[in-house]
């Protein structure tokens, strides 16, 4: 069919690169095929493999065509079986014959007998001329289907099928109509084939979708179709092949993938039902979610996320280590494990977090714990403004002067710790103000101690008089005397336990006071050292008066050698 | 063949005629963009019925653009329409004719080339209208299924922004009948492609941005044409003249 509305063009051959084919036979048959349309042929006469494929032939049924059932072939009958072909297929003309490069075939779902009679009338005798001329010198007038007239020697006249111009001042163009070598074409172009096979997958898509309550209303029809499918595409899944290791099998409780003879729901290895999926045994996936169709558990490769590392409600495991984030304010690109923006565990194994409650051992060497900073040896804390601290070390090879524990202080940073407070892997305690509240001070056992009540017990009592002369074994010279003016208790001495032998008690300064005194012996440098009260007796220094007796003057006791006479005391009269 | 413009043929047979190519984009301010001779750097353009002889029939081609302009100062849009234009010229007359259309494209790709010291140059490649029938038939509404071909050609067309060529509506005589089955599982141009099939033709989109449907064979019969002695086709007030062999 001409188009006589389309002009026709003309460059000079002898001035373009030209090239041609050989004309192409004319079309002297077209075939149309319908996809997907199926048709039943009746056959006149028995077929070759009807003893053995005749489940593949069809009866009539009122206006359906149904499969030929049976264990064995049924006995042949003319003009009752059929065969069905997907396609139906339309020829013009209806008989005879043509090689292939004069026959045309299209693949067409709108295809009939009739169109199939308008293309062969249209393109029947045509003969394709293929060519190429490139760098002709064509009006940019000229328009894809105008005929193009090659004039010079050995002229052609075919149609421009394709034409790529140069806009310049020439206008230069290659026109061509293209044989069957490929073109370099960019244009997305979509063949038929291509075409033809995405148009059988929509339709199949939509004829599922448009099946299912049918499928799911006839349970039974289902699983013949499907052993049907797979006694075709897949024996190893047929579960009546019983050389086979694995079994499948479809009921209403859900669909069941074994690997035993016989598949049930109790040793399935992947189970399909109404509530989803279960794998029994290795799961392999290398992306994908779970938990979420486009959201939950990201999968990667050796890694499972979710969230964006960081972010709030975010977790990431990641065996390469590969995870950047910031973790409790530190900026780290190696994570192995992250959690929020609170924890994370670098591929190295350094642990942040915010925030952590440990519960079992923990080994540092170095850090903080709430301030207090960590070495391998001690662990010490500094007040905010660093002017003071609690210092606790743990050497190798402590010796007894070696610090342990100590409370220091400094003026100013700068300066060099000095303790107030310290302890030292000998015991010595040093400390520069002590004050005990409570309790008791023991040193040696009982040897020496102090109750908080204030008694003091030891075995002996060592007092300085200053820092040369020192005063010991119950001799004291320094002074020892009770407090304020209740003193109610005794001060005795002895040499024994019990008191049974009495001591001294000797003063080398004044004078030794008490309510009650009571000595083998009293002694005093002084004549008029002893006064007081004694029985009957009242002694006022170099006086004593007694109830029944009067000294006038005085009673002088000491130890005297009187003209012959040794004498202890004389009294000397007034009179 | 597109009609002449004005002063064309005249212009045409001077010895000194020379083509002039201008180029329109359609800026971000809604206003046309003009590209002459001293901002276009290269132009071409590709256009085919067939890839190749195995299918003959059914195709429906995109026409495409390869253009290098410099880059202007207002902003080019995505997929923004370019308009290409060529006239002839001749200086010994000093006389330009008429502006012929050579198609309407749309920017697909864009790329910018500078080297730091001369202006930026814009390089693009487009697609005409046909590209717009690569979608799923959608409209449903005031027509009656089954649909004629027609029906459907003009609502394809509508679809893609374009009107369809009058040399097409001679063509659609068969009035195949579309059901909407095959609509809805088909994209627009799958169904001009089954279209074209049933006339043994092709689709294309003219210079003048129209739906053109080219039987394969489409170009008039081969004549014997008179021709002078530079290969021009000698032409008479009563058409060409053919020789008798």
């Amino acid at each position: 069919m001409a188009n006589n509305n389309m002009g026709v063009a003309s460059i000079n051959r002898r001035m373009t690169d030209f090239d041609k084919a050989p004309q192409k036979q004319a079309f002297t048959k077209v075939i149309v095929v319908v996809p997907d349309s199926p048709s039943f042929t009746l056959q006149t006469a028995q077929p070759a493999d009807w003893a053995t494929n005749w489940t593949s032939y069809f009866y009539k049924s009122g206006s359906d065509y149904l499969n030929v059932t049976g264990d064995t072939a049924p006995t042949w009958a003319k003009n009752k079986y059929y065969t069905r072909s997907e396609d139906t297929v339309y020829a013009s003309p209806k008989s005879g014959t043509a090689t292939a490069e004069q026959t045309l075939t299209v693949t067409n779902p709108l295809g009939s007998q009739a169109m199939a009679d308008n293309i062969l009338a249209a393109i029947g005798g045509w003969k394709y001329q293929p060519y190429t001329a490139d760098g002709s010198l064509l009006t940019p007038l000229a328009e894809l289907g105008d005929g193009l007239n090659m004039i010079g020697t050995e002229p052609l006249y075919s149609g421009i099928y394709k034409q790529e111009t140069q806009y310049s001042t020439l206008c230069a163009a290659d026109v061509s109509a293209p044989s069957t070598e490929e073109v370099d074409h960019e244009y997305p172009y979509v063949d038929a084939a291509t075409k033809e096979t995405d148009r059988k997958f929509s339709v199949l898509e939509k004829s599922v979708t448009s099946n299912y309550s049918e499928l799911k209303q006839t349970a039974s029809s289902i699983s013949a179709s499907v052993t049907q499918v797979s006694n075709e595409t897949g024996k190893k899944l047929n579960k009546t092949e019983s050389s086979s290791s694995m079994s499948w099998n479809l009921t209403s409780s859900g669909f069941f993938i074994n690997n035993a003879a016989t598949a049930n729901a109790s040793n399935f290895k992947l189970k399909v039902n109404s509530a989803g999926a279960e794998i029994n045994g290795t799961v392999r996936a290398t992306a994908g979610y779970i938990g979420g169709a486009t959201s939950g558990w990201l999968i990667g490769n050796k890694k499972i996320s979710t969230g964006t590392a960081g972010a709030s409600g975010s977790i990431h495991l990641d065996a390469g280590g590969a995870t950047s984030a910031t973790i409790a304010g530190t900026a780290l690109t190696t994570l192995a494990i992250c959690a929020g923006a609170n924890f994370g565990v670098t591929k190295t194994g350094k642990l942040y977090a915010a925030s952590a409650e440990i519960s079992g051992k923990v080994t540092a060497t170095s850090g903080e714990i709430g301030g207090w900073k960590i070495t391998s040896a001690t662990i010490s804390k500094e007040t905010e403004d660093s002017l003071h601290r609690a210092y606790l070390q743990a050497t190798s090879s402590p010796s007894t002067n070696t610090r342990a524990f100590s409370v220091e202080s400094r003026a100013k940073k700068t300066d060099s710790w000095t303790s107030s407070f310290s302890v030292t892997y000998g015991g010595k305690v040093t400390a520069s103000n002590l004050e005990i509240t409570g309790g008791s001070i023991n040193i040696n056992g009982s040897t020496f101690k102090v109750t908080s009540a204030g008694d003091v017990t030891c075995n002996s009592i060592t007092i300085r008089n200053g820092s040369s002369t020192v005063y010991s074994a119950g001799t004291f010279s320094g002074g020892l005397s009770g407090c304020g003016g209740s003193v109610s208790s005794q001060l005795s001495f002895g040499s024994g336990g019990g008191y049974s032998t009495l001591g001294t008690i000797k003063s080398t300064l004044d004078t030794i006071e008490a309510n009650y005194i009571t000595a083998d012996y009293i002694s005093s440098n002084y004549g008029d050292a002893l006064s007081g009260t004694f029985g009957d007796l009242t002694v006022a220094h170099n006086t004593w008066d007694y109830v029944d007796l009067t000294v006038v003057t005085s009673v002088n006791f000491a130890m005297q050698t009187y003209g012959t006479t040794r004498r202890r005391f004389w009294i000397t009269s007034g009179y | 063949m597109q009609t002449s413009p004005s002063n064309w043929d005249l212009i045409s047979q001077q010895s000194d005629a020379k083509y002039i190519t201008r180029i329109a984009i359609k800026g971000v301010s809604g206003n046309w963009i003009y590209f002459d001779h001293d901002t276009i750097m290269s132009v071409s353009t590709t256009h085919s019925l067939i890839n190749d002889y195995t299918q003959p029939i059914g195709n429906c081609i995109a026409g495409e653009i390869d253009l290098e302009v410099i880059e202007p100062d207002e902003a080019i849009p995505t997929m923004a329409e370019i308009r290409l234009f060529v006239r002839v010229r001749s200086d010994s007359l000093n006389l330009n004719s008429g502006y012929a259309a050579q198609g309407r494209y749309w920017i697909d790709t864009r790329e910018t080339i500078g080297d730091g010291f001369s202006e930026n140059r814009l390089r693009i490649h487009g697609y005409d209208a046909m590209l717009k029938a690569e979608r799923d038939w959608s409209s449903t509404s005031g027509i009656t299924y089954p649909a004629d071909d027609t029906v459907v050609v003009n609502r394809i067309a509508a679809l893609m922004g374009v009107t369809v060529d009058s040399r097409t509506s001679q063509t659609l005589s068969n009035k195949y009948s579309i059901s909407l089955a095959y609509m809805t599982s088909m994209t627009c141009r799958e169904i001009l492609s089954y279209i074209a099939m049933g006339y043994a033709g092709n689709w294309t989109i003219t210079k003048n941005n129209t739906l053109l449907l080219l039987a394969a064979y489409s170009y008039p019969v081969e004549t014997k044409l008179l021709m002078d002695e530079d290969g021009e086709v000698l032409e008479f007030s009563d058409g060409v003249c053919l020789i008798v062999s």
